[in-house]
């Protein structure tokens, strides 16, 4: 015979303890209210510790160093570092190191030299981020220059351009702004992130004057002047001016580039695959109009 | 990797007994096997039934896997590597721009990314020429021309700064002369000024007639009424000098009359004589 279920639930509830506030759950979707904590989060100590200055947080004015004279007041003002941290510098590199550089084969002079090569013989290196714009080349070792080359830096002083220049060698003083001479001094680092080569910009203001100047070899000087100031030159330092028209190198000694450019033989706008060994160019009309212009 | 065939042969086959294997570094793969080869993300490819020809292959896998003590994720090895990293693409940044443009740089048409990402979009080309609108408004010409005026201007300051000094140089005698006169009146009067101050305190320290501190209230009294007096004698004595001089000059004045009177008088007279004398 099957017992009922109450039966079977009375016979339980004989078992079982009394029912108490000690043994009965609360009601379902109560929730217990907790205490009211003293002050914003509940009266702990805002994450600062226990005692002491810390958990005060008696912190000194900025600048104030415990009695001593402030670090910042230590110094009398030097009004002649004013914009200094803004001012573009140009590391140096010695007519003797490239000289050098060219006899150990790291520099190839029967090839236009420019940023890239000096940058990727590994011995000479810019930062672009700490306002490094490029080469200054310096007079060095312009005694024992002897080399024959078309090189383009970024700062070069009359000495220097004299000793290029008597040996039958080219130079120029180019500027690139600052997105461009990242892509110059890592090339593999550039072209492997797919960007687009970029368009070199116009030089800032007060650096344009020596840009334009032929004196300086300016890669925004009339090519006319530029000739004739290398005349001039040659009979100030009293050395014949090698002939470059009969040079059988003539095309690479005067091989420049575009004041858009800059890599060699690469146009802005391009973008250089080196996995694929492909050039892509664009084809968007407005594109080109504006990597041209 | 049938160059690695030669190598493999070295090694026990068995992968429980042969303990660690030295790692050797892998070469990157022709571009047919990419999707076979280990550290790719496809362990289906492994399950399926190998055919004869790929048997070979699939052992020398298991060896490599064996080999790579590397821990690193297959990914990740790939990265290493320089094989293009996933399959997959399925986290966000797999879908940005930066990212499947770097995948074209680095893996090239491997990686299936299409190559019109490299290029800016309409928008970002738009951004791109307003910015050169706002950085570069001027072209090299205006610049230079600009940069040139600047320097002719402060050239012109320059040179009117300089012919201001020159024209300043040729008074600049003549000034000194005047700047020294006045330095010399101004110290000879303020010698009078202290002479006649110790004159002073002299005559109070007399008319006490002992010595005296001079921070004494009396004697600074006493220098102060003897001070007056002084002034007002000068006083008396300048409007003195000043009746004296007016005297003076009215006698002066007297006296040019009466010559003046005698002189006509004896014009007179001369012309009477003149007169008796026809």
């Amino acid at each position: 015979m099957a017992t009922r279920g109450y039966e079977k639930a009375l016979s339980m509830l004989k078992t079982l303890p009394r029912v108490g506030l000690f043994n009965i759950a609360p009601n379902p979707g109560f929730v217990k209210p907790s205490k009211r904590g003293r002050g914003q989060h509940g009266g702990d100590k805002h994450g600062a510790g226990n005692k002491g200055s810390k958990a005060r947080q008696n912190y000194m004015r900025t600048g104030y160093e415990t009695s001593l004279r402030p670090y910042y007041l230590s110094f009398t003002h030097e009004p002649y570092y004013l914009g200094h941290h803004l001012k573009r510098q140009y590391p140096p590199l010695s007519l003797g190191q490239l000289q050098l550089m060219i006899d150990t084969d790291r520099i190839n002079a029967e090839k236009p030299i420019d940023l890239v090569q000096i940058c990727n013989t590994g011995l000479y290196k810019i930062n672009p981020q700490c306002k490094h714009y490029g080469v200054h080349l310096t007079d060095e070792g312009a005694d024992s220059f002897k080399a024959k080359v078309n090189i383009e830096v970024q700062w070069a002083t009359e000495p220097v351009i004299a000793a290029v220049e008597r040996n039958g060698g080219t130079i120029t003083t180019a500027f690139f702004d600052p997105p461009s001479l990242f892509a110059l001094t890592n090339v593999k680092k550039f072209l492997e992130s797919g960007e687009p080569i970029p368009k070199r910009m116009i030089p800032p203001e007060d650096a344009i004057s020596y840009y334009t100047d032929p004196k300086m070899r300016g890669y925004l000087a009339d090519p006319d002047q530029v000739s004739w100031e290398r005349l001039v030159l040659a009979q100030k330092y009293g050395y014949s001016l090698p002939k470059i028209e009969e040079d059988p190198n003539y095309e690479m000694l005067t091989l420049r580039k575009d004041p858009r450019q800059i890599f060699y033989g690469l146009e802005p706008g391009w973008v250089v695959n080196l996995i694929d060994r492909i050039i892509l160019k664009p084809t968007d009309p407005e594109l080109q109009e504006y990597y041209k212009g | 990797m049938d160059k690695f065939s030669c190598i493999t042969r070295l090694f026990p086959t068995g992968t429980s007994d042969c303990g660690r294997i030295f790692g050797f570094r892998i070469c990157r793969p022709s571009g047919s096997s990419i999707g076979s080869c280990r550290g790719v993300k496809s362990s289906s490819t492994l399950e399926e039934e190998p055919l004869p020809e790929e048997n070979n292959t699939l052992e020398e896998d298991n060896v490599q896997k064996l080999r790579d003590i590397s821990r690193l994720k297959p990914w990740h090895r790939n990265i290493a590597n320089r094989i293009v990293p996933s399959e997959e693409k399925t986290q966000p940044f797999h879908f940005t721009t930066l990212y499947n443009k770097r995948l074209f740089g680095r893996y090239g048409y491997a990686s299936g990314v299409n190559p019109s990402v490299c290029w800016p979009t309409k928008a970002q080309l738009d951004d791109k020429k307003e910015y050169e609108r706002v950085a570069y408004p001027y072209s090299i010409l205006e610049v230079a021309e600009r940069e040139k005026l600047k320097n002719e201007e402060k050239e012109c300051e320059l040179f009117e700064r300089d012919a201001k000094v020159a024209a300043n140089v040729k008074s600049m005698q003549k000034l000194k002369e005047e700047y020294l006169k006045k330095k010399e009146i101004k110290r000879q009067e303020a010698e009078a000024a202290k002479a006649f101050r110790t004159r002073l305190i002299e005559e109070v320290r007399l008319h006490f007639n002992y010595t005296v501190n001079e921070r004494e209230e009396q004697f600074k009294l006493e220098v102060k009424e003897r001070a007056k007096q002084l002034k007002e004698k000068e006083k008396k004595d300048r409007k003195l000098n000043k009746k004296e001089k007016q005297a003076l000059e009215k006698a002066a004045k007297f006296e040019r009359e009466k010559e003046k009177l005698r002189e006509a008088e004896e014009a007179k007279k001369l012309a009477e004589q003149s007169l008796k004398d026809d």
